[in-house]
C-alpha cells in the first residue's frame, strides 16, 4: 500500500507537468499581444512595453515558462494584471466557497440517488423503476443552467422569495449560508442525483444477480439485510468511481452555477479572469482545478483499495 | 448490419429519438422556409408578448419572435453538437487506432497525451481554449471538439487492441499488406459499432457544452440565436416574460435528451453486454 502510494505519486509528476505545459501553451496562444489586449486601445505603445516586461512577454516562451513554473514551485502564482493581487491566496479564498457548494450538492444527489438508485435496481422493469428512470434521464438532459434558471424563476414568480446576495460560509453563519447555498446545490445536486442513480441502479443488477445474493437470500435473510450487507459494498466500486469524477467536474464545472447565482467561488474567478483578459488569473484558476481533479482521483484509488481488500496494487 | 437494422427497428425509443432528431434536423435546415420571421427582425411594438396567433411562442425584449428564433438556434445547437463530434471522432480514431496497433513508446506518449487532457472538467479546458481564440461559432467547435478528443481515442484503442491480433489481421499482415491499408481497411471497419456508440452519446454533451458556453457569453455571439444565448439574456426579464426562458429550455432539454436514449438504445443494440438490461 505504502509503495504504491509512492508508485502513484511519482506517476503523476509527468501529468503534472503534462497539465501545466498544456495550460501555458493554450493562454499563449492568444492571437496578438496580450498585453496591448488588457490595457485596451488607447494604451500607449509605452505603457503597453512596460507592461510586456512586467509580464515577461518580452522573454521566449520557454524561459516564460520556466518562469511560471519555477514560481508555481515555490506557492507563487503570480499577481492579477486585473486588481494586483496575488492570485493564490485568492484562488484559496474562493475554492473554500466552491468546495462548501460541491459538499452540499454531493450531500442532496447522494441522499438522493443511493436509496432511489437500490430501489430502481430491486424492483427492476417494475412501475417505480420506470418512473425513477425516467426522471434520471431528464436529470442528466437538462443542462444546470437551464435548471437553475427555472429555479430561481419560480421561486420568484410564485414565492417571491430570492436568495440573499451576500455570501456567507457555513461556520460563520449557517443558517444564512443555508439560504445561499440551497438553490445552487439543488442545481448541481439534480445533475448529482441522476448520475449516481444511474450508476447505482446498473450496479445494483449486476450485484443481484450473483451467486452470493442468492445464498444470502436462501439463508432466511430479509431483502433489506441481504442488500445493506451484500449489494452495497459489492456494488460501490463503479458508484464511487462516477462519484468521485463528479465531485471533480462539480469543483472545476461550477462555473456556470457560481455565475447564475453569483456565488464568488473558483469558477467565477476564472470567468471572471476571462472575461477581464486577466490571462495570470485565468492560467492559475485552471491549473488550480487540475491539480484537485487529479488528486481527487489518486484518493479514489486509494478507496478502492479499502473498500475490496481483494484490490491489490 | 442487417441484424443491427432488425434489432433498430424492434427498438421503440430507438425509433422514436431517430424521428424526433430527424425532425429536428430537418428544422435546422430548412429554418429560412420553416421560420414564421427573421430572427433578428424586430418587431419594435410587440415586445415581451405571449404566445398569440402572430407570435407562436411570444416575443422577448426587442421584439423579436421565439419560435423562429428557437429554429434557428437548433441549427446553431446541431451544427455545432455535430461538427464538433465529428473533429473529435476523426482525431480520437486516429490516435486510437495508432496508439492501439503500434503500442510501445507511441501508445505510451498518446494516452500520457490524453490523460493530461483528461485531467480537466471539460466545460473548464473549453472555457480556456475559447478565451484563448475568442468567442464565435468555428471557435466553440474546435474547443468542444478537442475537449472530447480523449474519450473517442481510449475508446477506439481499446478496440484495437482487442482485435489486432486477430487472424485476419495476421493475414493482412502476412500477404504483405502496408500499415495504413492494415489500420484503415481491416481494424477500422471493426472498430465502428464502439465508435459510433461513443458518436451519439458525445453529441449530447456537446451540444450541451456549446449551450453553456453560449450561456456564459464565450460561444455563440448575439444577435445570433443560440439557445444558451437566448436563455442568459432573458434571465432580466424572467419576471415579466418567463416564456423568454421556458421555449429555449423545453427545446433544449428535448434535444439533448432524445440524444441521450439514442444513444443509449444504440449501445444497447449494438452492445452484447448491455442487451436485456
Amino acid at each position: 500500500m505504502g509503495s504504491y502510494l509512492v508508485k502513484r505519486i511519482i506517476s503523476l509528476i509527468p501529468i503534472l507537468f503534462g497539465i501545466s505545459i498544456l495550460v501555458f501553451t493554450i493562454l499563449h496562444l492568444v492571437p496578438g499581444d496580450p498585453a496591448s489586449i488588457m490595457l485596451g486601445t488607447e494604451a500607449t505603445p509605452e505603457a503597453v512595453a512596460v507592461l510586456r516586461a512586467e509580464m515577461g512577454l518580452d522573454k521566449p516562451l520557454v524561459s516564460q515558462y520556466l518562469h511560471w513554473v519555477g514560481g508555481l514551485l515555490q506557492g507563487d502564482f503570480g499577481v492579477s494584471v486585473h486588481t494586483g493581487q496575488e492570485i493564490l491566496p485568492e484562488i484559496l479564498k474562493r475554492f473554500m466557497i466552491t468546495l462548501q457548494l460541491t459538499l452540499m450538492a454531493v450531500l442532496i444527489g447522494w441522499t438522493l440517488a443511493i436509496p432511489f438508485g437500490i430501489l430502481s435496481a430491486i424492483r427492476s422493469h417494475s412501475k417505480t423503476d420506470k418512473v425513477i428512470r425516467i426522471l434520471t434521464l431528464l436529470g442528466i438532459s437538462v443542462p444546470n443552467f437551464a435548471v437553475g434558471t427555472l429555479l430561481l424563476l419560480g421561486l420568484s414568480l410564485y414565492f417571491n422569495w430570492f436568495p440573499p446576495i451576500d455570501v456567507t460560509s457555513f461556520w460563520d453563519d449557517p443558517a444564512e449560508a443555508f439560504k445561499v447555498f440551497i438553490l445552487p446545490a439543488v442545481t448541481m445536486g439534480i445533475a448529482v442525483a441522476a448520475g449516481v442513480m444511474r450508476m447505482t441502479r446498473s450496479a445494483f443488477l449486476e450485484t443481484m444477480d450473483k451467486d452470493f445474493i442468492r445464498t444470502a437470500r436462501a439463508k432466511g435473510n430479509s431483502m433489506w439485510t441481504v442488500v445493506m450487507g451484500h449489494g452495497l459494498r459489492n456494488s460501490s466500486i463503479p458508484i464511487v468511481t462516477i462519484a468521485g469524477m463528479q465531485i471533480g467536474y462539480l469543483l472545476g464545472g461550477s462555473v456556470i452555477v457560481e455565475q447564475l447565482f453569483s456565488i464568488p467561488g473558483l469558477g467565477q474567478y476564472v470567468l471572471d479572469g476571462i472575461y477581464q483578459r486577466d490571462y495570470p488569473v485565468v492560467q492559475g484558476g485552471v491549473l488550480f482545478v487540475a491539480l484537485v481533479f487529479v488528486l481527487v482521483n489518486l484518493i479514489i484509488d486509494l478507496i478502492y483499495t479499502w473498500i475490496d481488500p481483494r484490490i491489490k496494487y | 448490419m442487417s441484424t443491427f437494422r432488425r434489432r433498430f427497428f424492434e427498438n421503440k425509443t430507438a425509433v422514436v429519438c431517430l424521428i424526433v432528431l430527424l425532425l429536428l434536423a430537418l428544422a435546422a435546415v430548412f429554418a429560412p422556409v420553416l421560420s414564421p420571421y427573421d430572427p433578428t427582425q424586430m418587431f419594435q411594438d410587440h415586445r415581451m408578448e405571449g404566445s398569440s396567433g402572430e407570435f407562436m411562442l411570444g416575443t422577448d425584449q426587442f421584439g423579436r419572435d421565439i419560435m423562429s428564433r428557437i429554429i434557428y438556434g437548433a441549427r446553431v445547437s446541431l451544427m455545432v453538437g455535430l461538427s464538433s463530434v465529428l473533429v473529435s471522432a476523426a482525431f480520437g480514431t486516429l490516435f486510437g487506432l495508432i496508439a492501439g496497433y503500434f503500442g510501445r513508446w507511441i501508445d505510451g506518449l498518446i494516452m500520457r497525451v490524453m490523460d493530461v487532457l483528461f485531467a480537466f472538467p471539460e466545460i473548464l479546458l473549453a472555457l480556456a481554449i475559447v478565451a484563448a481564440l475568442g468567442p464565435g461559432a468555428f471557435n466553440t467547435i474546435l474547443a468542444i471538439g478537442i475537449v472530447n478528443i480523449p474519450i473517442f481515442t481510449r475508446t477506439v484503442r481499446g478496440a484495437v487492441l482487442s482485435i489486432k491480433n486477430q487472424e485476419y489481421v495476421e493475414s493482412a499482415r502476412a500477404i504483405g499488406a502496408s500499415t495504413p491499408r492494415i489500420l484503415f481497411l481491416e481494424i477500422f471497419p471493426n472498430v465502428t459499432a464502439p465508435l459510433l456508440v461513443q458518436a451519439s452519446l458525445a453529441i449530447s454533451g456537446a451540444i450541451l457544452t456549446e449551450s453553456a458556453l453560449s450561456f456564459l457569453g464565450l460561444g455563440i455571439q448575439p444577435p445570433d440565436p443560440s439557445w444558451g444565448g437566448m436563455i442568459s439574456e432573458a434571465r432580466r426579464y424572467m419576471e415579466l416574460a418567463p416564456g423568454m426562458i421556458i421555449w429555449p429550455c423545453v427545446a433544449m432539454t428535448i434535444t439533448i435528451l432524445s440524444c441521450n436514449m439514442f444513444g443509449d438504445a444504440v449501445r444497447d443494440i449494438l452492445d452484447p453486454r448491455h442487451r436485456g438490461k
